[in-house]
Order: structure tokens, then C-alpha cells, then sequence
């Protein structure tokens, strides 16, 4: 028999359906019955109908993603990822406004198996994310019913908070060391300003999580699956015509000094099909970022954060971007979007594109850019090689290590061993490389990579031809080593 | 059996035993024993937050660290004076350092008041959510521009105007900002776990 506990705040009820395994109850005579299998969860909001639900995979992500984002919200202070190789199904962003949050759960792939005879109507079947937009004081009762619910030992007593304070070399990295010091308080004053700075702006309108595949035939009645190229992305990349350019999508009112490019990038998201593969998201991504990073300057004299959606063509090319809130020129000067976008210079107008990835970009006040996938993503990027001749790839490693070595020589001044992933088409050319740990975020400039990056790659079409995939060390010994990416 | 023993107070606990409230709060992996300069700021500026809300708050503060058993870290005025000026942009701040056990007792305090206030903080992160979405300014809600009034008052009268990051505050508005920041961090110090998420945020970037 399935029992059910409820975790209530005003806004926000979380119900867990679980069973016993049959164990018994905490020790006390008339205590409740002890839960220790999860059947099903679902996560009401006041003012949205249908609830969130899901699974233990679901209730895990959860109770992870909201910790974090809590703990972030208090201290101003970007947390890590979860563990790099699991996506969160449940993922929680800065809202459009600054005192709005956007909770965004992935549609499960699988049905939770964790109760094999569940009936099946528990496993509703969400083809596209679901976003939930929450105001500060919606998000702390969500966080509050996660805490109920971990200190109720009755239920589920393997789950429980779990906290740990950011490390300081991951902070480091993640912000100019002099901002680092500033106060917390200071850095989630950014909020505010930016609130303040909006009232002129209508309140988007936060709308109950619709199916939205369902909005999409809606507005395209004859969805032709646009048989364009999306062969060559994954299987997964299904043929989503347009969801994205639903209203819930982009509540923010069409600003008036608009980018030129916001009605484009309206335009294209209609047009082409979306990217949604994990692994080619996660090579624009980086693309992206460091495309913006290296442009970006007056860092910070924006005064406030500037949010933009961005729509990047396969080869990693700025289409099409719109801010979420209305800018002016100014702010828009203080970014190199409008310098990097792409512009075919013979027709003075945007190639119609094969397909479209959209970017969230984060401009901070404090003066760090942020891009992640519009829509978080989904599944795991995979870097396998897909280069599978033995001898080539034996060829191509002796290469790179070549490459690399004749450019890299004295004493390191690194302590720390950096791992780096590197990718190289048929020809040599290094595609893509990054990062793996954080001595590798902080030496970058002392290896050359990014100079054999930028003179190789030539704009190629990243994730279209096969390429090997490399795992290079770089010791604090001076020695080098290139082995193949697992 | 003895009642005379349970009523009486304790004379002298034991200066090393730490309170039993404040075993939920774990060390944090820190070289020193005392806390860094994020925290010192943040802990201080929490505790202003509720003295904003709550008419009196020094001495709400002093009765909850009676009521929680933490007369022996906080044991007066002067002492709770003391360790929120180790707050750098204290006008009074010292170069004293605020030892981890004093910084709980402090957080536990600040948690507990909060808790307290649980009401009006929610009234007033509603009525600036309201007051937003109208376009206007806090100035429109009594209560709230009466707590924004007060927090300003505080800040400025405690805080050091020739330091850099209290200059950043000169504007109303700007003060204003910070005091609403605050008040939604005071919201979250009033849930189940509250005491917890604060301590381990106050030490995130700072850590081993």
C-alpha cells in the first residue's frame, strides 16, 4: 500500500508517494510508518495547475539543484556544477527579472524504474522542458519543503541536507579575484538594482507550464518537419519546430530600442530546427564563450547584469541575439555582440542558417560572462572519437603531441598537473579544446592551445566531420603527455 | 527531587563546553579559528536588517542569546557590540577578530529572530514584489518604507562613509536595494534548515 507525505508552505506542497520495505517503522511504538521507496513526487505551485513530477531521479535533481541555488542566492557566490557526468533533470536559473527565478526540469528520457509496478500514469511523458517562473519569497518555500522533507526522518531517511561551502579556488576561478572579496551582500544587490532600474518595464507574465509541443502545433498548424540538415545532429535532436518561440518562452516585452537582430532571431527560431544535442551544445557553448570573452571589454560599466538570448548557427556563428529586458544603445555598446555578430558581407544580411542553438548570455554586473544552453540540456555531451582508424588516430596523436611540444618548453610555473580535452579533425587541426580541471582554467595562457586553437580553426562546421578526441596533461615536470579521450 | 537544583541558574559554565545549538553548525575547513571578512560583513548586516524591522532589536538579540543558552559567548551589550564590530565598515570596527563559536552564536541568534519576524518579512517581500510589478517605489508602502527608513538610519549612522564599499551606498536608492537583498536572505534564514544554509554560505569562496 502506497503512502503518501506532505511537505506544505503557502506557496508551494510537495507530496511524496512512497512504500515501506517492509522494515518497520523509526523505533517508536506509534511512530508513522517508515518510507523508504519512492514512488512518486509531485511538486504543486500556487498559481500553476499541473504540478511537477516525477520520479526519485526527478526528487534527487530537486532537492540538489534547490540547495544549490539557495546557497548561492545567500552567499553570491557561483557554485560548482553537480557531478560533471549527469545532467540535472532539475535545473534553477536567474529569472529574467532579477527577483524572479526560472525552475526548468527536463522531460525524463525513461520512466523512473525505481517501483516496477507503479502505474504508468505516474510517468506522464514531457517531451520538452517545463519552466516554472518563481518569485523569491515561491523559491524559499520550495527550498523550505525540501528541508521539511529532509528532516523528516519517516521518509526517505537515505536522503538528507547535505551542505558544503564553495572552495576557494573554484571561486577564484569564476571571478575577478579583486571582485571576489566583495561582500555578499553586495553581490546580490545586483538584484535589486536591476529591479529598480525595470520598473518601467512591464512585469512579464508568468504563465502556468503549458505542454509545449502542444503550443507549437498551435501556432503552426502544418508543422513540417523541417528535413533540412538536422540529420547530422543526433537522433535526440528532435524535429522541434518551434517551441521556443511560444509566449512562455519569451515573456519579456519587445523592447523598444530593440537589437536589430531581435526580430531575426524571432524570425529563425520559427524557421530552423533547434539544436538540442548535448555534445554539439557543449561545443558551441565553449565556442560562444570564448568568442564573447576575448571581446568583452569595459567589463562591468553596464551597471547592472545584462541577460540575452543568443541563437548561434552550427559553426558556432552569432546569428541572431535579443535581450531579455529592454537595453539601451549604451548597454548594448557595452557588449561585443553587435561587433560579433555575423553578417554575410556580400549580401549584408544573415545566411539563412541550417539550425539554430540558443544560448542564455550573462553579462554580469560584476563583470563575468556566463553562457549557458537556453534550454539546459539534455542528456550528456559525449566526446567520443568518432575518428576510428587506429593508425590515423596513432598518426594524429603523434601530431598533436608534436604541435604542442614545439611551442611548450621551460620550467612550468604551474604546481598542479593540467588536463585539458582536445579535439582534432582528419587533417591536424585542433577543433576544440577545454579546460578539465582547475589549474587548467587558470594556465591557459602559459600552454598553446589557445594559439594553436585560433591559427588552426578556421570556422569549420565543429561538429560535422569525425573528429579524435585527446586528452593531454601538461605535468608541472615539463613532461607532456597525449593519450586518447575516454 | 532536588528542585532547588534545576531552578537554580548554572554560576559558571564551563568557558570550553560549547552550547548544545550550536553543534548543528559544523567548522568549516578554515586555517584559522576565526571568521573571514565576507562573513564578519554579512553576519553584522543581517543583524542590522532586524534591527530595522524590529523596534528594540539589540535587546531582542540579547533576550534570544538567554533564551538559547548563549549568555556565555554573548554575555552583554558591550560584548554584542564588540563582536558586530568586527563588521569592517564598522565606524567602531576593531581589528578583533570574531572567533567561529561567537560567529554561530551570532548566526543562531540572527535565525532565531528571523524566525520570529517570519510574518512581516513575508508582508514585505509581497509588498515590494506588488510594488514592482506597479511600477512605483517602496515609498508607496507604509511598512515598507518604514523598514527601509530605519535600515537606512542604521547603516548610515554605524557604517564608515570613507570606506569604498559603504560610499558605493550613498544614494537612497542604493540603500534600499541592499536592505531588500537582505531581507529576502532574511526569509531563507527562516526556514527548517535556515541556520545551516546560512553558516555555510557565509564561508563559500573561503574554504580549503
Amino acid at each position: 500500500m502506497t503512502m503518501r507525505r506532505q511537505y506544505s508552505l503557502p506557496n508551494c506542497t510537495l507530496i511524496l508517494e512512497g512504500l515501506s520495505n517492509g522494515s518497520g517503522t523509526t523505533g517508536q511504538p506509534d511512530s508513522r510508518p517508515l518510507i523508504s521507496i519512492l514512488v512518486n513526487v509531485e511538486c504543486y505551485f500556487a498559481g500553476y495547475e499541473k504540478p511537477l513530477t516525477g520520479g526519485r531521479d526527478f526528487f534527487e535533481s530537486l532537492i540538489r539543484s534547490v540547495s544549490r541555488y539557495a546557497q548561492e542566492f545567500l552567499s553570491g557566490v557561483p557554485q560548482p556544477p553537480a557531478a560533471e557526468d549527469k545532467p540535472e533533470v532539475v535545473q534553477l536559473q536567474k529569472g529574467d527579472r532579477e527577483d524572479l527565478h526560472r525552475l526548468i526540469v527536463q522531460p525524463t528520457t525513461v520512466a523512473d524504474t525505481t517501483y516496477a509496478g507503479g502505474s504508468p500514469s505516474h510517468q506522464t511523458a514531457v517531451l520538452q522542458p517545463t519552466q516554472v517562473v518563481l518569485t523569491t519569497v515561491q523559491l524559499f518555500d520550495l527550498v523550505d519543503a525540501v528541508d521539511q522533507f529532509l528532516a523528516d526522518s519517516s521518509t526517505l531517511p537515505d536522503l538528507s541536507l547535505k551542505l558544503s561551502s564553495v572552495s576557494k579556488r573554484y571561486a577564484a576561478a569564476h571571478e575577478p579575484i579583486s571582485k571576489r572579496v566583495a561582500p555578499a551582500a553586495f553581490g546580490v544587490t545586483s538584484l535589486a538594482v536591476a529591479a529598480i532600474a525595470f520598473m518601467l518595464v512591464p512585469i512579464p507574465k508568468v504563465e502556468p507550464p503549458k505542454d509545449p509541443a502542444l503550443q507549437a502545433n498551435a501556432q503552426n498548424p502544418t508543422p513540417t518537419p523541417t528535413p533540412v540538415s538536422s540529420s547530422t545532429s543526433s537522433p535526440t535532436a528532435s524535429p522541434t519546430s518551434s517551441p521556443t518561440a511560444s509566449p512562455t518562452s519569451s515573456p519579456s516585452p519587445t523592447p523598444s530600442t530593440a537589437a536589430p537582430s531581435a526580430s531575426e532571431l524571432e524570425a529563425l527560431l520559427t524557421s530552423v530546427p533547434e539544436i538540442t544535442d548535448a555534445t554539439e551544445l557543449r561545443v558551441l557553448q565553449r565556442k560562444l564563450y570564448n568568442q564573447i570573452n576575448q571581446k568583452w571589454e569595459n567589463r562591468g560599466s553596464a551597471g547592472r547584469n545584462l541577460v540575452y538570448r543568443v541563437g548561434v548557427g552550427k559553426d558556432g556563428a552569432i546569428l541572431a541575439y535579443k535581450p531579455e529586458l529592454p537595453t539601451t544603445n549604451e548597454q548594448d555598446q557595452a557588449t561585443p555582440l553587435a561587433q560579433l555578430r555575423y553578417i554575410n558581407p556580400a549580401t549584408g544580411t544573415n545566411p539563412a542558417p541550417e539550425a539554430i542553438a540558443q544560448f542564455k548570455v550573462v553579462f554580469t554586473k560584476r563583470g563575468v560572462l556566463e553562457v549557458s544552453p537556453w534550454w539546459g540540456y539534455r542528456g550528456k555531451p559525449s566526446f567520443k572519437s568518432d575518428l576510428t582508424d587506429a593508425e590515423q588516430v596513432k598518426g594524429l596523436k603523434q601530431q598533436l603531441y608534436d604541435q604542442i611540444r614545439k611551442d611548450w618548453s621551460g620550467t612550468p610555473k604551474f604546481s598542479r598537473a593540467l588536463v585539458y580535452r582536445v579535439a582534432m579533425n582528419k587533417d591536424g587541426n585542433i577543433t576544440d579544446y577545454e579546460p578539465y580541471n582547475q589549474s587548467a582554467v587558470d594556465y591557459e595562457d602559459d600552454i598553446p592551445l589557445p594559439r594553436l586553437y585560433q591559427s588552426k580553426s578556421s570556422g569549420t562546421k565543429v561538429t560535422q566531420e569525425p573528429l579524435a578526441q585527446f586528452k593531454v596533461v601538461f605535468r608541472p615536470s615539463g613532461v607532456l603527455e597525449v593519450s586518447s579521450w575516454r | 527531587m532536588n528542585r532547588s537544583v534545576s531552578v537554580m541558574p548554572v554560576n559558571s559554565p564551563p568557558t570550553q563546553s560549547m552550547p548544545l545549538i550550536l553543534e548543528s553548525l559544523p567548522d568549516p575547513p578554515i586555517a584559522t579559528d576565526s571568521c573571514p571578512r565576507r562573513a564578519r560583513l554579512q553576519i553584522d548586516l543581517i543583524l542590522l536588517a532586524i534591527e530595522a524591522l524590529e523596534l528594540g532589536g539589540s535587546e531582542a538579540m540579547l533576550a534570544a542569546a538567554k533564551d538559547l543558552e548563549l549568555r556565555g559567548i554573548i554575555k552583554n551589550r558591550v560584548v554584542l557590540w564588540r563582536l558586530r564590530s568586527t563588521n569592517p565598515l564598522r565606524r567602531s570596527h576593531t581589528r578583533r577578530s570574531l572567533k567561529l563559536d561567537e560567529a554561530k552564536a551570532l548566526v543562531v541568534v540572527a535565525c532565531h529572530l528571523a524566525r520570529r519576524l517570519t510574518v512581516v518579512i513575508r508582508q514585505h517581500l509581497l509588498a515590494y514584489q506588488q510594488i514592482n510589478e506597479k511600477q512605483l517605489s517602496p515609498e508607496h508602502n507604509f511598512y515598507l518604507s518604514e523598514y527601509l527608513d530605519r535600515f537606512r538610519a542604521h547603516f548610515r549612522s554605524r557604517m564608515n562613509p570613507r570606506r569604498a564599499i559603504v560610499m558605493v551606498y550613498k544614494s537612497d536608492e542604493k540603500l534600499n536595494e541592499l536592505g531588500m537583498s537582505l531581507l529576502s536572505q532574511l526569509l531563507f534564514c527562516t526556514g527548517t534548515s535556515g541556520v545551516q544554509r546560512l553558516w555555510i554560505s557565509l564561508f563559500d569562496g573561503e574554504v580549503g
